[in-house]
């Protein structure tokens, strides 16, 4: 069989495998007894297994084999899991990454595996026999095991999923065949009921044949169910027996899913769906001990990966090319800017009828909107999570003890921005490792810890993510850079002498002050973070630095989370209108002008007791003057960054609205008070302020 | 086979062209949107089918003068190196194909001209002077 075709999948899965393996087992250093992290890695584990022995890469099978053997006994406790072994594994993670590679790029994944197979077999001698009997069965030998399927129901991902948690979470899950007597006039009646009473004890996932056939009467005087109860299997006959005209019901309970690797194609047009075989013996009693096992019906769709993950908590996942991410969310875009003309027709020709229909219409658009939004976010545990072992690595290599800790990992962002934010991460945490933190000697002699710390965070602020890196090493020093920059001749003596702390360190950002000197200088930071600043740039977003000499360092990236479509305020000034992001607005108000003080030309007022400076939009924007006639009384809009407030004036507040934020053209350069533009109902464009560039 | 197809427009009774490969579309005039703090032939941005697209203001980036909209005015969409415009001109005239050997080199032009760096070539029509310009000379920012 050609399995070219499904390399790409392959290839996919197994790098997601082999992170996700790596990640486990750096937790499970931290928690070495931890049995369900173990379980997790072993599947990991086993589906490389599976799946390289099916793309005949036998070398990486063989591999993971031997892991699988040390995993299992660590499993059942017959071995102890020190950091040698860790080592080992993970070096065995490295092995395979590297065959991946290998076989991306065309080759089988040969590569010389000799050493590690010995150390892997050393290991696990202890009860070989026993490990390879029990897990080393091939999987034309499990199918041998199984017995002659009774039933094959086909059950969708969703449907799989739901019985594979509902197990984990010890509910049961049973397969029913009921049976009406065949005297029975009103079997879609007795139908009814009997689901009726299921509900009261479970949940019913599945009908052969499909509910609404049974509601139609479609069927025999039999039909089956799957139902997910904590009820025992006699709780759910008595309760089907209290039906009249039902017989003697065949309850079998479904204790376990096997995930079994295919040992042929099935119609691969089906790769959501699996075969449900069960063994059964005598279908009239009662037995709670039976396997289900779902058979993968290929190789290379999501569904070989689903059960580990569903079993993991991780979340499941389909692949999909971010061009029609990109393209899903132009049209949503178009469809909310339609929505609001339509919105604006509605109000000019009121028909209930109209409204209706447009109030319904707003509501998907609003959840379509809003799913798409979700679809294009991803965490970012994705990137935070490869810096765990980078540190550990790297800080082996440099003789220090350093602890990584991770904050805020289910941070979500736009995938495009996450794609980008790994390499500038990367850097930054690599300087703290081998720059930042100090060694034993230094730490001891400033009366620090012995294990250096760096944290990394991300969090949510207005429409940013914030992510910082922080070390508590030895700080940047500000002298030194001002001695640098002059020795540089970046900047002149005059220049630096007027330049604060933060500025000074900030410095370090720019391009050009990253040459050797600069570096040992200025201990060693500087190594191409004007890179970094640019990729951050590129990206929208900011980087700074704050730096206290001996105790440590700390990144600030700002990013924005790129939402395409805001929750906007529609304000006017003269006859030109400005949309300001709701994130950033505290309040509106409105204040007459002998309540506004001037102090030093700057206007000011007191809002609760609170001076609140303010700024007239129309000599932010330069609005030339028109005609039209204005009230004494002001209209504000209060915005906030951070802790500071200012009250903007403007003529007008048209009302709110969501806007879809469209970029306006780099032929602009860089006005940094407009943060994009979108287009109203009436199709004018309206600039989007950007609050941020204002305060 | 060394043609060049170009459209020719006018602003301020002076001809210009694009050559036609970097030509999308042309529109009629809208509404513009005022931009904040642009260059002063950037007079703002329009809504072109659901894009926003700058417009320039050719008389102004060419320090002609003060152009009048008009019925005949047209906006001429340029897509060239990953930028959009729209080229605000008095009027499009049609489209020329001319053979490459009747382009001769901006050089004849006086090169006191403070517009000749947007000039890539000039073409002769028997009595029309066609002035092509460098899309991409245009669409660099400057600070005037």
């Amino acid at each position: 069989m050609d399995m070219s075709r499904y390399l790409d999948t392959f290839l996919e899965e197994a790098r997601e495998n082999l992170q996700q393996m790596e990640q486990v087992l750096l937790s499970l250093e931290a928690s070495p007894e931890n049995k369900l992290l173990l379980d997790q890695i072993f599947r990991s584990t086993h589906t490389i297994k599976g799946m390289s022995a099916t793309m005949s890469y036998n070398t990486m099978a063989e591999v993971t084999h031997e892991m699988e053997n040390i995993l299992h006994q660590l499993r059942k406790g017959e071995l102890r899991l020190t950091t040698a072994f860790t080592d080992l594994l993970l070096k065995a993670v490295d092995l395979l990454n590297s065959m991946v590679i290998d076989i991306a790029n065309g080759g089988k994944g040969e590569l010389p595996v000799e050493h590690i197979l010995s150390l892997l077999r050393d290991s696990a001698s202890i009860n070989q026999q026993v490990t390879a009997e029990e897990i080393m069965i091939s999987p034309a030998a499990r199918d041998q095991h199984c017995q002659l399927p009774i039933s094959s129901i086909n059950f969708n991902q969703f449907e799989k999923n739901l019985i594979m948690k509902a197990i984990d979470q010890g509910y049961q899950c049973y397969h029913l065949v009921v049976h009406i007597n065949s005297s029975s006039t009103m079997k879609s009646a007795r139908a009814f009921v009997i689901f009726k009473n299921l509900e009261q004890v479970g949940e019913v996932v599945k009908t052969i044949p499909s509910v609404q056939e049974i509601e139609e009467e479609r069927f025999d005087n039999s039909f089956e169910l799957i139902i997910i109860s904590g009820e025992s299997p006699e709780v759910i006959r008595e309760c089907l027996l209290s039906i009249a005209e039902m017989e003697e019901p065949e309850i079998n309970s479904i204790s376990e899913v096997i995930n079994l690797l295919p040992d042929s194609k099935s119609d691969e047009g089906d790769s959501n769906f699996c075969d449900l075989t069960e063994t059964m013996e005598k279908p009239e009693t009662i037995k709670t001990t039976e396997a289900i096992e779902v058979r993968e019906a290929v190789l290379g769709t999501d569904a070989i990966l689903e059960p580990t993950n569903t079993r993991t908590g991780f979340t499941q996942s389909i692949r999909v090319e971010n061009s029609k991410l990109d393209s899903l969310m132009n049209l949503v875009g178009e469809l909310v800017i339609s929505k609001t003309r339509l919105d604006r027709i509605r109000r000019a020709h009121p028909v209930p009828e109209l409204t209706d229909t447009f109030e319904q219409m707003s509501r998907v658009t609003a959840d379509l909107q809003d799913i798409v939004m979700k679809i294009r976010m991803l965490p970012i545990e994705t990137v935070f999570s490869r810096f765990p072992r980078m540190v550990r690595d790297l800080a082996r290599d440099l003789d220090k003890d350093i602890d990584i800790v991770l904050t805020g990992e289910d941070t979500e962002l736009d995938r495009t921005v996450i794609d980008e934010i790994g390499e500038p991460l990367l850097h930054l945490i690599r300087n703290a490792v081998d720059h930042g933190i100090e060694n034993f000697q230094d730490r001891a002699a400033r009366g620090k810890n012995k294990q250096g710390l760096i944290s990394l965070t991300a969090k949510y602020e207005g429409n940013h993510v914030v992510i910082e890196v922080e070390d508590d090493g030895k700080g940047i020093d500000p002298e030194a850079i001002r001695r640098t920059a002059v020795k540089m001749g970046l900047f002149t003596a005059e220049q630096v002498a007027e330049m604060d702390a933060e500025a000074l360190v900030n410095l370090v950002l720019e391009p050009g002050f990253t040459t050797a000197e600069a570096v040992s200088d200025i201990s060693g930071r500087g190594v191409g973070l004007d890179v970094v600043r640019s990729k951050i740039e590129a990206l929208s977003g900011s980087i700074q630095i704050q730096s206290v000499p001996e105790s440590g360092t700390k990144f600030i990236i700002r990013l924005p989370l790129t939402l395409a479509i805001i929750q906007a305020l529609l304000v006017s000034v003269e006859n030109e209108t400005y949309a300001i992001p709701l994130s950033f607005i505290s309040e509106t108000t409105s204040v007459l002008p002998h309540d506004i003080t001037k102090v030093q030309d700057k206007e000011f007022m007191f809002l609760r007791g609170n001076l609140l400076p303010l700024k007239r939009l129309q000599n932010i924007f330069q609005v030339p003057y028109s005609s039209v006639a204005k009230e004494p009384e002001m209209n504000l809009v209060v915005v906030k960054k951070g802790s500071r407030y200012v009250g903007l004036v403007v003529d007008t507040l048209i009302g709110q609205q969501e806007i879809v934020i469209k970029p306006v053209s780099s032929l602009f350069g860089n006005i940094d008070v407009i943060a994009g533009a979108t287009i109203l109902g009436d199709g004018c464009v309206s600039l989007i302020i950007d609050v941020s560039g204002l305060l | 086979m060394n043609d060049v197809q170009l459209i020719s427009w006018a602003v301020s009774n002076e001809e210009y062209a694009v050559e036609i490969e970097n030509i999308q579309e042309i529109v009629r005039v809208t509404d513009i949107t005022r931009m904040p703090f642009s260059q002063h032939y950037l007079p703002g941005v329009i809504n072109l089918r659901g894009m926003v697209v700058p417009v320039m203001d050719m008389a102004k980036r060419l320090h002609l003068p003060e152009l009048t909209l008009s019925d005949s005015s047209r906006i001429i969409i340029v897509a060239r190196g990953g930028i959009t415009a729209g080229l605000l001109v008095d009027r499009v005239s049609e489209v020329v194909k001319l053979d490459l050997s009747y382009i001769e080199s901006q050089d004849i032009l006086s090169s006191a001209e403070s517009t000749i760096k947007y000039i890539k070539g000039i073409a002769k029509l028997g009595e029309r002077v066609l002035l092509i310009l460098d899309m991409d000379r245009i669409f660099e920012l400057d600070d005037e």
